[in-house]
């Protein structure tokens, strides 16, 4: 199996909108794929159906070989849903712990995980912390090691790094980097030019429609335009 | 997955709930409440109860062994006299229109009348030799009904005070030697040993609909649904969860409500405390699956809790908690069997009052387990229509 992520023709209707217009995408193992595009350009609707937590209007999508929907990917996907989608009333450990148990994992191995994962989002100081009482960054990052917990092979992330300060993404995305050299394939959302320039490809989506797919420096080439935000505006000119 | 899942989501709601201060608060004194505010309106009898005297009684001469001489004796002094003041507060006036009117002023509750040939009367009576032509011979008691369980209380101490004059003055003719009660069950029952049963389930209700209806409604709000609905948790195991968090929550009260009402109330309880238990957690599973069912209707808790009264209210009106359903009018008792908390307060006053087992409320158990069973199923069919996940591949 080459490619961990395919859709043919997905369609999303909602009513009379089209939220995701005949999407056609391939991604490899290992690769760390960028999604692109405006507000409301459908880049959450398309992780949602690729979750399989919304119904495609029609068009097939398949996931770790599977075909969507299909329950046996959970234990393998880990998303991280755009809103912060935390239990407030939890503190930081017992929703490490929580999740842990949700995806089944051992007491000895939620305690390791538990380590490397509030390592990771630096939380460790506010560990007993009520999640509720964390700052708007704070649970975006812990939410980002929940989804990561059990060690998925692919990672479906939305915009993992609002409100994150840069030098925490920085250190995201050499973890991405270095998942991604280890075999896990990473699907991110963001509005963010540099993370974008850090992906292997990126693919910019209008109005559900896909409308460029290429390594950033395709992309740059492509249009003959000095930076990656620049050939992003001219595509979203050109189509008009 | 299963149990383990199970048990992770029920620790993790009551792990939440421990650190909402409020929530703990409203679980542990909403019992406290309910037992306090009912058992105190509605445990005691009416006292005080102003009532007016109005004593024309002249008397009859009798005559007595060691006197010599006839003694006027008044039949009607007898009667006040067993009168408990206590419940009724007695005030002589001597004009029965004066009387009247301060009952029709709502002044006083009543007037009891005693007319001029009272005590001739009942010696007649006694004696066998009544004479039905002469005027004046019946006790009146003129009352305000308004209140009925005041007007009830009236009744029964006068005639009881009657009764008592009757038997002391000729035990041959004793009321109570013409009446026969026996109880079959529950001697001595009080409103309370009637009502707690209903407010343990009044309370079960309330706490379980409220607190899975906003659990499940913020789970779906907040995203996390979407988490769980995206991992290995089956939609069996979240409803699982919930069941064994909330059948402890209501075990909790349960024993807190009984444990409460005994010390204070001293309330009947005759049967097993386990069967009565176990009809609790019955119930609010059903009940824990009606709030997942309308969780999925409401955009938000605040339209969630909308849905509290419209479970409630019925509840506490029509299951014959306060009031019997056979004293509702004929239309609203099918209303009545179709409430689950009907088929609760039954069984347990059953169990509790009358010491009945399962074999005895084999109708109510049988009721609250479809009940159960049925919202506990529905609730897991539509989480898997939302989910996704019917007529999902495995594989
Ligand atoms: N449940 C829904 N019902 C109706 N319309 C919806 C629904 N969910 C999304 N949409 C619409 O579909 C379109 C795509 O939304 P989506 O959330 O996928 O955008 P997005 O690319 O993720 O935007 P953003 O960058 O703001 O996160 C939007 O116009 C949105 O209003
Ligand atoms: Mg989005």
């Amino acid at each position: 199996m080459k490619n961990v992520v395919v859709t043919k023709n997905l369609v999303k209707k909602f009513g009379d909108l089209t939220a995701v217009d005949d999407l056609n995408l391939e991604i490899p193992k290992g690769e760390i794929f960028g999604f692109i595009g405006p507000n409301g350009s459908g880049k959450t609707t398309a992780i949602k159906i690729l979750c399989g937590l919304l119904k495609p209007t029609s068009g097939e999508s398949y996931v770790l070989g599977k075909k969507i929907p299909n329950t046996s990917i959970f234990p393998r996907i880990g998303y991280m849903p755009q809103e912060t989608a935390l239990y407030l009333d939890l503190t930081v450990k017992q929703t490490i712990q929580f999740f842990g148990e949700i995806y089944g994992l051992s007491k000895d191995a939620i305690a390791k995980r538990e380590e490397e994962m509030l390592d990771f989002v630096d939380l460790k100081a506010r560990r007993n912390e009520i999640v509720d009482n964390l700052s708007g960054g704070m649970k975006h990052r812990l939410s980002l090691a929940v989804s990561l917990i059990h060690e998925p092979e692919l990672l479906l992330l939305d915009e993992p790094t609002v409100g994150v300060d840069p030098e925490l993404r920085s250190s995201f995305w050499s973890y991405f980097k270095d998942l991604a050299s280890k075999g896990v394939t990473v699907l991110i959302t963001t509005h963010y030019m540099d993370e974008a320039n850090r992906c292997d490809r990126v693919g910019m989506i209008r109005l559900g429609k896909l409308v460029a797919v290429g390594s950033p420096a395709h992309m740059k080439e492509e249009t003959g335009q000095p930076s990656l935000e620049d050939a992003f505006l001219w595509y979203l000119r050109g189509e008009k | 997955m299963g149990l383990r899942v199970s048990v992770a989501i029920a620790k993790n709601i009551l792990r939440q709930i421990s650190h909402d201060r409020r929530t703990v608060g409203m679980i542990v004194m909403m019992p406290l409440m309910f037992i306090f505010l009912f058992g105190y309106t509605f445990a005691g009898e009416p006292e005080n109860i102003r009532t007016i005297v109005v004593n024309q009684d002249n008397g009859v001469l009798i005559s007595l062994p060691n006197i010599s001489g006839p003694v006027t004796l008044y039949f009607s002094e007898a009667v006040l006299d067993n009168i408990d003041t206590n419940k009724l507060s007695l005030e002589y006036v001597d004009d029965l229109d004066d009387a009247l009117e301060e009952v029709e002023d709502g002044q006083a509750w009543a007037v009891i009348h005693f007319p001029l040939n009272f005590s001739l009367s009942l010696q007649q009576r006694i004696l066998g030799t009544q004479n039905d032509s002469m005027p004046d011979t019946v006790m009146t008691l003129h009352l305000d009904g308004s209140n009925s369980q005041v007007a009830s209380s009236i009744v029964a101490e006068v005639n009881g005070a009657i009764f008592e004059t009757i038997e002391e003055h000729n035990p041959d003719l004793s009321m109570s030697s013409l009446i026969n009660t026996n109880h079959v069950y529950g001697e001595n029952v009080r409103f309370i040993d009637f009502f707690a049963p209903g407010i343990i389930g009044l309370i079960t209700t309330m706490i379980t609909i409220i607190l899975t209806i906003v659990a499940f409604v913020r789970e779906r709000t907040n995203g996390t649904l979407d988490r769980l609905f995206v991992s290995p948790a089956q939609p069996s195991d979240i409803v699982m969860g919930y069941t064994m968090t909330f059948s402890l929550i209501a075990l909790f009260q349960s024993i807190e409500l009984v444990a409460v009402a005994s010390l204070l109330f001293n309330i009947a309880f005759v049967g097993s405390i386990f069967f009565a238990l176990a009809l609790i957690v019955i119930y609010a599973i059903g009940i824990l699956g009606l709030g997942i069912l309308l969780s999925t209707l409401a955009k938000n808790e605040f339209q969630a809790i909308q849905f509290v009264p419209l479970i409630f209210t019925p509840s506490i009106l029509l299951a014959g908690i306060l009031w019997p359903i056979e004293s509702m009018p004929g239309f609203i008792r099918p209303v009545s069997s179709l409430i689950p908390l009907t088929y609760l307060a039954d069984a347990l006053r059953s169990v509790m009052i009358r010491g009945w087992g399962p074999i005895e409320v084999w109708v109510q158990l049988t009721f609250l387990v479809v009940f159960a069973l049925l919202t506990i199923g529905a609730s897991i069919v539509l989480l898997k229509i939302k989910s996704n996940r019917m007529g999902f591949r495995k594989k």
